[in-house]
């Protein structure tokens, strides 16, 4: 016997056994069937829309609305960095001024040729 | 150019599975599938989800495929469903295996819900006939069903969808993603082996 035809009678005996299957298996599979149809409506509801264009574009804006809002927020964030070094900044000239106005200058102040300069300037 | 685009749409849209043709068309396949899938998970309510899931993704993703299109798209979701099932089920051994110390034993309690009238089976008009005759044919399943899940899944992919499916070595290969002289190989060693077995105990085919 080749081995096409032991293969069909071994499908045989299996199809024989789809017979054998439980009441109750065969009840879950047909609600199971039942349930997957349901779906049937809305993916035939979305696919009668149109050509595809239409019934694609809430789909793209949604993309779109979400790029945009990234967008958004990266600038909020590079602005916010921004604006904290400015701050810092011109924190450490604020202590500078306070240091020279108080004479609270450290010794090393002194010794630096480009604060004579500085202070020869002003 | 565009309007004969548009004609094949409308031309194509006439040979579309409706809904009755779908729901005939699943409840064709659904025992087979189930087997297939309860060969391969081994657990009753796994391949019960795994066949609803199949079911439910080619309804979802191809409402509008031809009807003859559909037994070969379903083979391809249904092997996908049973090898992603593998899958998360690799992953989820892990974490037992990772975890089992911490996890009290009490498996006991799963065998509660084992119901006896569940597998009493009522005997139809169709099953008259010589009993001897009936209890060897089903021992003989038994053992048949007992031989195919033992087969490596490659194997018994291959077989199903060559002699219970009745597809063609190219159509096999493309559910399996694989080449078609390994289709040819594997189908031919499940055969091989499955008719050893067979044999071994005795039985002639």
């Amino acid at each position: 016997m080749n081995e096409h035809e032991v293969g069909k009678k071994i499908t045989k005996l299996l199809d024989l056994g789809l017979d054998d299957i439980k009441q109750s298996t065969l009840n879950r599979l047909q609600s199971a069937r039942r349930a997957s149809l349901e779906n049937y409506h809305m993916a035939e509801s979305v696919a009668n829309v149109g050509q595809g264009a239409s019934a694609r574009n809430g789909n793209e804006w949604q993309i779109k609305t979400g790029k945009l809002l990234s967008i958004i927020a990266l600038l909020f964030a590079l602005a916010g960095i921004f604006y904290w070094q400015t701050l810092q900044q011109s924190d450490e000239n604020e202590e500078i001024d306070i240091l020279v106005l108080t004479d609270d200058l450290p010794i090393n102040a002194y010794l630096d040729d480009g604060f004579d300069a500085w202070l020869d300037q002003h | 150019m565009r309007s004969s685009h548009v004609f094949s749409f409308f031309q194509g849209r006439t040979l579309l599975a409706t809904q009755q043709e779908l729901s005939g068309f699943l409840a064709e396949i659904e025992r087979r599938a189930y087997k297939q899938a309860l060969f391969a998970v081994r657990d009753e309510h796994l391949a019960l989800d795994v066949v609803q899931d199949s079911m439910t993704k080619l309804v979802e993703k191809y409402p509008g495929k031809p009807l003859e299109e559909l037994p070969l798209l379903f083979q391809r979701i249904l092997q996908n469903t049973i090898r992603d099932f593998y899958r998360r089920q690799k992953t989820r051994s892990l974490w037992t295996t990772l975890f089992s110390s911490f996890i009290p034993r009490n498996q006991e309690k799963e065998n509660e819900d084992y119901d006896p009238l569940e597998t009493l089976q009522l005997d139809g008009p169709s099953n008259f006939g010589d009993p001897h005759e009936q209890l060897e044919q089903s021992q003989l399943l038994n053992l048949l069903e007992k031989a195919i899940e033992t087969l490596p899944a490659r194997q018994r992919q291959a077989f199903l969808l060559r002699y219970w499916e009745e597809m063609d070595v190219a159509e096999a290969a493309a559910v399996m993603g694989c080449s078609e002289g390994s289709v040819k190989t594997h189908c031919s060693r499940a055969t091989h082996r499955l008719a050893a077995l067979l044999e071994k105990n005795g039985i002639e085919l």
